[in-house]
């Protein structure tokens, strides 16, 4: 990877727009300069392929930090200065992630009948453990709209839970016949008051402010 | 300036973070420079990109860690367009919270951690 300079620059200046644009205007010029710099000493240096070993880490750095850059625009460095997070909100993290990854699975690939029960009652976990989580942001906000919100979402995920769990602890099925038309209205009842609650989340602004605890360090 | 007389109400930072504080240290220093100290201090283990960089400095700036010097280095000895930084008092004050966290971490671990290496 023998680019010209000015090539270079042009690809490299092409790969800063993929960060935010405030991000870029203020510090684009000198990721340029530094670019220039570190192409510069791979050239002089005596390591073979120092120059593409360059444009690779150029390349790993982009793709890591300006998707990194978007998530935390709204963020400072309060984050890697704030306590770490208790064991309870990483526990309803990773449930979250999971309920995601089973849920994206879930149309992706193809899951064999006998999974169905695993996959419904960890979404439906993780479904909780969003609510929890977000409930909490919301509650500083709105206490009254946010337990309502969260109530009504966690009541038909504990009625899919039970209708879904029990059955299976029974007999490894899931209700059938009448049975099933009740469970079928329960997940419509889940994913209509799931909607509501992220009606509710995005109504209260509680996502965005999860990036903002206040450190204490504002009082110097 | 309470927070900095009591360390422990400084909280720990990212190792980053911490990485990027130190390679600036008592001086002024630009991204580049930044990106060659982290990278001897640490014996290169740690080797920052432009983005890993700026964004580390973003933050940094963004709570008063650090803060761009106004003060420029001579034309014939540096390229105009870098923007040097330094640390802010309360960068110092984290900083010197760490560094007593970590001696804390190693004076505890120092007995016997060293005996498997002989």
């Amino acid at each position: 990877m023998t680019l010209g300079a000015g090539v270079g620059e042009r690809v490299y200046r092409g790969l800063l727009r993929l960060y935010p644009a405030e991000y870029r205007d203020r510090f684009s010029g000198e990721m340029v300069q530094l670019f220039h710099d570190k192409l510069r000493d791979a050239r002089a240096g005596s390591v073979s392929g120092g120059t593409v070993r360059a444009w690779l880490t150029l390349l790993g750095d982009v793709a890591v930090t300006a998707p990194s850059e978007h998530l935390r625009r709204n963020r400072t460095v309060a984050h890697s200065l704030s306590s770490a997070p208790p064991i309870s909100a990483r526990a309803l993290g990773i449930a979250g992630i999971l309920a995601g990854i089973v849920a994206l699975a879930a149309f992706v690939i193809e899951i064999p009948q006998e999974l169905f029960p695993p996959r419904i009652i960890l979404m439906n976990l993780g479904f909780i453990a969003i609510v929890l989580a977000v409930h909490r942001r919301q509650a500083a906000i709105a206490p009254k709209l946010a337990l309502l919100a969260a109530v009504l979402a966690m009541l038909p995920n504990a009625w899919v839970l039970v209708m879904v769990v029990l059955p299976v602890l029974r007999s490894g099925a899931i209700f059938g016949g009448a049975l099933g038309l009740v469970l079928f209205w329960a997940e419509v009842a889940l994913w209509v008051t799931i909607a509501l609650f992220g009606a509710v989340t995005l109504r209260l602004g509680a996502v965005t402010r999860l990036g903002a605890p206040r450190l204490p360090l504002a009082r110097c | 300036m309470q927070a900095i007389e009591d360390r422990r109400d400084l909280p720990p930072i990212s190792r980053t973070a911490f990485h990027v504080l130190v390679a600036i240290g008592p001086e002024e220093r630009h991204g580049y420079a930044i990106m060659q100290e982290v990278a001897r201090i640490t014996n290169g283990a740690t080797r920052l990109g432009p983005g890993g960089v700026y964004t580390t400095i973003r933050r940094l700036l963004d709570d008063g860690l650090i803060e761009e010097s106004d003060d420029r280095p001579d034309e014939e000895l540096d390229d105009q367009r870098r923007r040097y930084y330094r640390l802010t008092g309360l960068g110092r004050a984290v900083v010197a919270a760490e560094v007593a966290r970590l001696e804390s971490l190693v004076e505890a671990a120092r007995p016997w951690a060293l005996e498997s290496l002989g």
